[in-house]
């Protein structure tokens, strides 16, 4: 298939997750029903399941699954090293430790948006920590060190947050714990909105940083001498695809492989040139999340599966097998 | 990335208990509810007003007034007749009351066979709000407090009237039955099942009058072990049935302690919740588990206090 193809293939995927979304949950609803919440006929609480329930969170679906895999893609091109993903540079850990805060301290109970806004200072900490030391040496970022510096930087969060576990009571343990595990049942239109006023700027500055980060494939210093302000695009990749990433865990608490598999997912498939490389990674990851989502919904109803059980269970061996698929073709690293 | 932070500590069997409990959030709910529910014969007001005649349910268009546990107000002009339960302690008093019938919807901790044919809504803390809502209840009972704020936020926006209630002292027990019983118009069997557990209480109250106070330590389970502190329900009933918890300075209400402060304490007899087990380390010291029924505060309150008793004092229960 030609990019084009897949491109095409790939929105109506997205519509495809999305609308499978609305329709199947732990209610069964006929498609007609579903049609008729959206036109704001039909029974009233059918109403409330698929337009202020089950819309919300296929749409966060889309946009932290998008997200994460783009951000995922980005770091890739940036550390150069297949490994990297969304959370590896200490985002995580100053996430969980923000949130985990907020919810030991008790300012999660009094004002429902605490917690997000904490996890996403939390995330801007680490954030800027592992820059400032990356960048501490000359105003060059070493991508290396970055790759260091986020992985302790990481390490010392969690450090945190096992601490203050560890002092906190179990009302506060078991809430950090689900959060931790990631969820989009707190899907609203609020949330929605909030993620998206991040996402969609960010994914339009990343996919815009495609031909230089093409360039930057072949060598940092050849992209410099074809006229590629190369440590600006690092410093920009890293702070967008960071924000991005934080954006999402705060809305969703961490949602683990997706920002992994789904961009190596898709470079198996089209190759790497971050011109399709990128936008295709975020439509892949919105699909992958939104089904992922629909099985963690439907799988042991009522009771729902942690997605990031379902990320790792389905992405894995999905992966395993366009791994296995493409050895002996080409090595496209 | 947080496959190497899992702790020790089993967490599934954790939250069950957690979940099956409803966990205290401020100590001034506690002070609220003792001072309005405490004691036999005490004032019947304090968060309900009812008509004076008694039968409930707004016979002459009175409308029922209630506070509930979020200390929120609410009016009813009818009883509910479509009630979800997500706290099983809840569940059972309404089964207690004779209205079965009433109840839409059931958790998944909510075990009695004649629910079981109700569509579940999951857990009592994040329930499923799909199934929720397709059950169009037009009463929910929670859980009050911080375990989990966002379930009562999603109900206030979806327009689902949800009532908080805080089962977690002897008195809050005593207090959420007569509300219960006012808000679906059962006053008489409110009555005569806070009757039934007044009487109860005092007669283990009797009993272990003027005998030695044993040093108890309640075991949640966990690796190191949970313990409960002062303000949890089973705090109370070791107190009621004579004997003293070895942990009645701590500031929370669950939370491990080490082997070595366990056995520092010198508790003479472990109270071992029925999810967890006795650490073996322990052996010297008398161990009993507890059944499950015991830790739902309830309609059961009298027969757990009476249980609680027999095992710290068995002398007291030939």
């Amino acid at each position: 298939m030609s990019p084009r193809a897949w491109s095409a293939t790939l929105i109506l995927a997205v519509i495809g997750a999305f609308s499978l979304s609305v329709w199947l949950g732990s209610v069964d609803l006929t498609i007609r029903e579903t049609l008729a919440a959206f036109t704001g006929r039909g029974d009233a609480s059918i109403r409330q399941i698929v337009v202020e329930l089950r819309a919300p969170r296929a749409v966060l679906a889309i946009l932290v699954g998008g997200g994460l895999a783009l951000a995922g893609a980005v770091f890739q091109a940036l550390l150069r090293n297949p490994l990297a993903e969304p959370y590896i540079l200490g985002i995580s850990g100053g996430a969980a430790t923000g949130a985990v805060l907020a919810l030991a301290l008790g300012l999660a109970v009094s004002h429902s948006w605490a917690l997000p806004i904490a996890a996403f200072v939390g995330a801007l900490l680490a954030i800027t920590l592992v820059l400032r030391v990356a960048a501490a040496a000359d105003d060059r970022v070493d991508v290396r060190v970055l790759l260091l510096a986020g992985v302790v930087v990481g390490a010392f969060f969690t450090a945190c947050l096992s601490f203050v576990l560890s002092i906190s009571d179990a009302r506060t343990v078991r809430s950090a714990i689900l959060w931790m595990m990631g969820s989009l049942a707190g899907a609203d239109w609020v949330t929605v909105m909030t993620v998206a006023l991040y996402t969609l700027p960010a994914t339009l500055v990343l996919i815009g940083l495609a031909r230089p980060l093409n360039l930057m494939a072949i060598g940092e210093e050849t992209a410099g001498y074809l006229g590629t302000n190369v440590e600006r695009v690092k410093k920009v990749a890293y702070v967008v695809a960071s924000l991005l990433t934080a954006a999402g865990v705060a809305a969703t608490g961490i949602i683990g492989f997706v920002g992994l598999i789904v961009p190596h997912g898709v470079r198996l498939v089209v190759g790497a040139d971050y011109r399709m490389l990128l936008p295709l990674s975020f439509l892949a990851g919105a699909v992958f999340l939104t089904l992922a989502d629909v099985v963690a919904r439907t799988m042991l109803s009522p009771i729902e599966v942690p997605i990031g059980v379902i990320t790792a269970l389905v992405g894995v061996p999905l992966f395993l097998l366009l791994l296995r698929r493409s050895m002996g073709s080409t090595s496209r690293w | 990335m947080w496959a190497s932070r899992s702790r020790r500590c089993d967490w599934g069997a954790l939250r069950r208990v957690l979940d099956h409990r409803g966990i205290k959030a401020a100590k001034h709910c506690l002070f609220a509810a003792l001072i309005s529910a405490c004691g036999p014969g005490g004032p019947d007001g304090g968060g309900v007003s009812v008509p004076l005649d008694g039968s409930g349910g707004a016979p002459n268009g009175q409308p029922v007034v209630v506070t509930d546990d979020a200390q929120r107000r609410h009016e009813f002009v009818s009883p509910p007749g479509r009630i979800v339960s997500l706290v099983p302690s809840a569940t059972e008093t309404l089964l207690a009351f004779g209205l079965g019938d009433h109840l839409v919807g059931r958790t998944e901790y909510d075990r009695t066979p004649e629910l079981s044919s109700l569509s579940s809504v999951g857990g009592g803390l994040q329930p499923n709000l799909e199934i929720l809502l397709a059950l169009e209840p037009d009463l929910v009972i929670r859980f009050a407090g911080e375990s989990d704020r966002a379930t009562a936020e999603r109900l206030t926006d979806l327009g689902v009237p949800h009532f908080a209630i805080q089962p977690d002292g002897i008195a809050d027990v005593q207090s959420i039955i007569r509300r219960l019983g006012a808000i679906t118009g059962a006053e008489a069997a409110a009555d005569s099942l806070l009757a039934e557990i007044r009487s109860a209480l005092a007669d283990v109250q009797e009993r272990v009058e003027g005998l030695p106070l044993r040093r108890v330590a309640y075991l949640l389970g966990g690796e190191p072990p949970w313990v409960a502190g002062p303000g949890t329900y089973i705090h109370e009933l070791m107190i009621l049935g004579g004997g003293t918890n070895v942990f009645d300075d701590l500031g929370q209400l669950y939370v491990p302690v080490s082997l070595e402060e366990l056995i520092d304490r010198k508790p003479d007899l472990l109270l071992i919740a029925e999810s967890g087990s006795a650490p073996p380390k322990l052996s010297s010291i008398p161990s009993v588990r507890l059944p499950g029924s015991i830790e739902v505060p309830g309609p059961g309150l009298g027969d757990a206090a009476r249980e609680v008793a027999r095992l710290i004092h068995p002398e007291a229960f030939p």
